[in-house]
């Protein structure tokens, strides 16, 4: 009954937000998952409902394994790296005899500032045959012959993954970081007191006072890279030989390109079902804290 | 005196918009992405405004990769762009389709004289209806690395054109020769080359009945064809496999590096060459033939009016001046192609022996267009042919699999379309 | 004992400032390349400009579309980040004050659609748009970018609003004030942090985006930045690296200036919102 009044008094003010998700979230997002349904010709746009088959269709197909696989590889490496280097980052940030601190922490950052596609362009060139990268490798001797990383399959993926961990690292220190200040220093302090070591304070006061934090913005990051598709599109466009081809960029061929618009809208809803699991850690993280109010 | 320079200005500016609001205004969509020949289009449309203040030219460019979806969403939306620049086989295309205007009543005879009639050809469908003026093509060409075939001793024929089996010899030399460090020859698979093979040996891929029905069978010459090829990767290891990946600069650079020894490209590539070869670094052009067919990849280019344009006559009058012989020759050499037209060819310039123009026009007499004529070429080609010609490429499928693999499931995919 | 310990000091500072310089030297080579002439890009990939070289600037802005495109960024990225501050400010103060019935669904929902794959979006958007008229128009743009700026920044205002002490309101509501009047007056004001955190955010995604722009935009003078980045500068066999990274450097400054400008307030937002 209660919340009955409060619903009524909250009403005007969730009237708007509530159409407006409709309008721009539900209602799309409904059409999408019921496009999958649906074949297309390349002639016109005469749609006709074909069931599941689209589905069936992607069992089958080498290049829906493949980017599948790719997009696992992919989501693994970047968060988990982002994950290591950003809470290095986060820590060294986090030292009081860092001088200048403050202005490190905004020059770390730039890189989340920077649109993906100028990032995935400038990469193209780093990464070049004979892109600075390869003649630094050259000069210092640290290799002979660097290979081409964006036109050797064994490469591509990885070179995609180093540009995604340049443009994620800066969200993922400065999120880490904002955990490490949180924690009270007196509780570092009566560690030092018993005589614990940097290791032994690591593990037994920053990782599990950090938990929480680390499984909000670790699920956060997963949910984002796995839908990347700019970075991926501008560098090496899924290849050489769809060595680097991902979901999102696969679906996006076959909207687009290929005239396969419910067959790229199932790969869509198929990654929705992927993303169920880091999903629901997500929102079951972020809802205890509601709930707890 | 105020009152009287506010007169004059309201009477300015009161004639210049009733004379902007009484010309026709046309809308251009051009392709056209080389520096050079983009400065050159904006001058010659800015002095046809000049000139012409009763029908004014507005450019909008638009990119290769995606003009096809642009036009045809454009076209069935109504706001199709009057006159508009494309593949040329694209005009039969769309005009079957309705959205391009005939331009038989409109094209005089000069016109129809000084362009070739293969030329027309891509742009006329069965009934003898032409849906576009073809303006520029190319010829496509090998690449080689002029100091490296000194260094090492190889000559080529007088003509510079070799043989299939040639090619794998000189090849086969310059891995050896090198001890490996330069692969033979790269042709990328962007570049269909394969494609143009597949033309010279007379082979066919894709074929189609007379009720219009496709169907993916590669007969004996077109797997001739496509053997070579690959054998030049699988079997005699003279080529990379680099040629899976679309990384222009990479590319380029590694052709520069002596990484390649000869590269297949349009010849438009000419330009980059020019501008990022160092000192120490010599190119020169060479083709391929099969017993005397030396067919090369045109890539056909042509101008057109779409349907919903409402001044055809007007808009036609500016693709005359266009593609004249004058400014087609003009825009042409800026492009690093060739114009279409006869005249606009005998500028002195395409048959000049510097930066090999002289060479690059003796093909141009072979070019053709070597892409299959099937709508949805595209969709068979990048998602089907090509990735599973790559996988022969890594070594993860025999040919015989291959063409298999491309015959079931490339029929499986026509279906899908809706094109059997 | 002491000695270790300022050796420890050193290695510290100098690893922070190889990271720093680390991270930032694609930029770097970036704003350095479009002072360089393409060819001269080509033949020394690693080198500084020889001379103050300003032709990539001219030839963009007189020979593309790129000040178009720069209007239409701008307009795009500023009227998403109106109409999300507009639409977000009432949704997260009825988030963080009502317990209304539905309350959950609505949040789980604003956090789902984060998940939201761009290519089913993509679909789902196409034909609405169409049949309104808003396919391949700006305004048809901003209201994909509705749809994920305004769930996430719905949210991270809640987060901020949480922090308001609740009795500040309540104080004026007894003196007389309306519920919405002392929203108005006395929580938006203390929300100002959060506002501005919400917009940088919002500025960011929508500046940067790519995906929604390629599929929806197909006529050139209506790209935004990143798109002309892409699709003129980018593709089409030789990459013209000169003209190219002379665009990049005018579309990565503004986001740049805007995250330095208030990146403390985005910052203290998205702890306060997104991850506590």
């Amino acid at each position: 009954m209660n919340s009955f009044r409060e619903t009524k008094k909250a009403f005007p003010y969730l009237l708007p937000l509530i159409i407006i998700i409709a309008v721009v979230s539900v209602y799309p997002f409904v059409r999408g998952v019921l496009s999958s349904l649906y074949g297309s010709s390349i002639f016109g746009n005469a749609e006709r409902f074909v069931g599941i088959s689209n589905f069936k269709a992607l069992f089958n197909d080498d290049l829906f394994w493949l980017s599948l696989r790719n997009n696992l590889i992919w989501v693994v490496c970047c968060v988990s790296l982002e994950f290591v280097f950003g809470l290095l980052i986060a820590s060294l940030l986090n030292l009081q005899c860092v001088k200048m601190r403050n202005l490190f922490r905004a020059l770390v950052l730039l890189p989340w500032a920077t649109p993906p596609v100028v990032a995935g362009l400038v990469w193209r060139y780093i990464l070049a045959t004979n892109g600075p990268l390869n003649i630094i490798l050259k000069t210092t001797g640290l290799m002979s012959n660097p290979p081409s990383w964006l036109i050797t399959p064994g490469y591509s993926l990885t070179a995609c993954v180093v540009v995604n961990i340049w443009l994620g690292l800066p969200f993922m220190s400065i999120m880490l970081l904002a955990g490490l200040q949180a924690i009270p220093s007196d509780v570092y302090e009566a560690a030092r007191m018993d005589g614990a070591n940097a290791f032994q304070k690591f593990c037994h006061i920053t990782m599990p006072m950090m938990k929480s934090v680390i499984a909000v913005v670790v699920t956060l990051m997963c949910i984002w890279t796995f839908n990347t598709f700019d970075v991926v599109y501008v560098l090496t466009n899924g290849g050489p030989g769809n060595s680097s081809l991902i979901l999102s960029l696969y679906g996006y061929q076959n909207v687009f390109a290929y005239y396969q618009r419910g067959y790229g809208a199932s790969i869509g809803v198929i990654s929705l079902l992927i993303l169920l699991i880091p999903v629901s850690m997500y929102i079951r993280a972020l809802l205890k804290e509601v709930e707890a109010e | 005196m105020r009152k009287l320079l506010l007169i004059v200005l309201g009477s300015i500016v009161l004639i210049t918009s009733t004379s902007l609001l009484a010309a026709v205004k046309l809308k251009f969509y051009c392709l056209a992405w080389q520096p050079g020949a983009v400065d050159q289009i904006y001058d010659i449309v800015d002095s046809w405004n000049e000139s012409h203040p009763e029908i004014q030219i507005e450019i909008v460019w638009g990119t290769w990769e995606t003009s096809d979806q642009y036009l045809l969403t454009n076209f069935s939306a109504g706001t199709a762009p009057d006159i508009f620049h494309t593949d040329s086989e694209k005009f039969r295309e769309f005009g079957l389709m309705g959205f391009v205007e005939p331009l038989n009543d409109l094209i005089d005879n000069e016109m129809l004289e000084d362009i070739p009639k293969d030329a027309w050809d891509d742009c006329t469908d069965r009934r003898g209806n032409i849906y576009g003026i073809p303006w520029c093509r190319e010829s496509q060409v090998i690449f080689y690395n002029k100091k490296l075939f000194t260094r090492l001793g190889i000559d080529l024929p007088d003509d510079k054109i070799v043989t299939w089996q040639q090619l794998l010899e000189i090849s086969k030399r310059i891995v050896q020769q090198t001890n490996g460090n330069t692969w033979g020859i790269l042709a990328p698979l962007m570049e269909r080359f394969h494609w143009t093979l597949i033309e010279q040996n007379g082979g066919k891929v894709l074929h189609v009945d007379e009720n219009g029905r496709w169907k993916v069978a590669i007969d004996d010459r077109a797997r001739q064809a496509v053997g070579y090829y690959l054998s030049l990767i699988t079997e005699h290891k003279v080529m990379p496999s680099d040629v899976i990946s679309i990384d222009y600069t990479s590319l380029m650079q590694g052709f520069l590096n002596e990484k390649y020894a000869m590269v297949v490209f349009g010849c438009w590539n000419r330009r980059l060459l020019s501008e990022a070869a160092g000192k120490d670094f010599e190119w020169g052009l060479m083709w391929i033939k099969n017993g005397d067919n030396i067919t090369n990849a045109a890539d056909p280019q042509g101008i057109g009016i779409s349907k919903s344009c409402k001044y055809k006559k007007e808009a036609f009058e500016f693709i005359k001046f266009f593609t004249n012989s004058k400014n087609s020759a003009d825009i042409s050499y800026k492009d690093w192609l060739f114009p279409v037209r006869k005249s606009a060819l005998q500028d002195p310039r395409f048959s000049d022996p510097s930066y090999d123009w002289e060479f690059a026009y003796k093909l141009l007499k072979y070019s053709k267009n070597v892409k299959p004529p099937m709508p949805g070429f595209y969709t068979f080609e990048w998602k089907l042919f090509v990735p599973v010609l790559e996988k022969v490429i890594l070594g993860k499928l025999t040919l015989t699999e291959a063409y298999k693999e491309i015959e079931t499931r490339g029929n499986e995919l026509l279906k899908q379309l809706g094109l059997r | 004992m002491k000695r270790k310990r300022r050796f420890l000091i050193v290695i510290a500072n100098l690893t922070a400032v190889l990271t720093v310089v680390l991270i930032l030297s694609p930029l770097l080579l970036l704003f350095l390349n479009a002072f360089r002439q393409t060819s001269e890009i080509l033949k020394k990939p690693l080198g500084l400009p020889r001379s103050f070289y300003l032709g990539n600037f001219s030839h963009i802005f007189a020979r593309t579309s790129f000040t178009d495109n720069l209007k239409n960024s701008l307009l795009t990225t500023i009227i998403t980040v109106f109409l999300c501050l507009c639409a977000t400010t009432p949704a997260g103060y009825v988030l963080s004050r009502f317990s209304f019935i539905g309350r959950r669904v609505i949040i789980i929902w604003l956090l789902a659609s984060q998940a939201f794959p761009g290519v089913l979006m993509a679909v789902g958007f196409i034909n609405v748009l169409k049949s309104l008229g808003l396919y391949n128009t700006l305004p048809g743009l901003v209201v994909l970018y509705m749809s994920f700026t305004i769930p996430f920044c719905s949210w991270l205002l809640k987060g901020y609003f949480d922090q308001i002490p609740i009795s500040i309101e309540e104080a004026a509501m007894i003196d007389g004030c309306t519920r919405a009047r002392a929203m108005y007056k006395i929580v938006i004001p203390l929300a100002i942090p959060g506002l501005i955190a919400v917009g940088t955010f919002a500025f960011m995604l929508a500046w940067n985006e790519f995906f929604f722009a390629l599929v929806l935009l197909q006529d050139s003078k209506r790209y935004t930045l990143p798109l002309f980045l892409a699709r003129f500068l980018g593709t089409g066999g030789a990459v013209e690296w000169g003209y190219l990274c002379a665009a990049s450097t005018l579309c990565v400054l503004p986001p740049i200036f805007i995250f330095l400008a208030f990146q403390k307030y985005l910052i203290s937002g998205l702890t306060k919102g997104a991850i506590k």
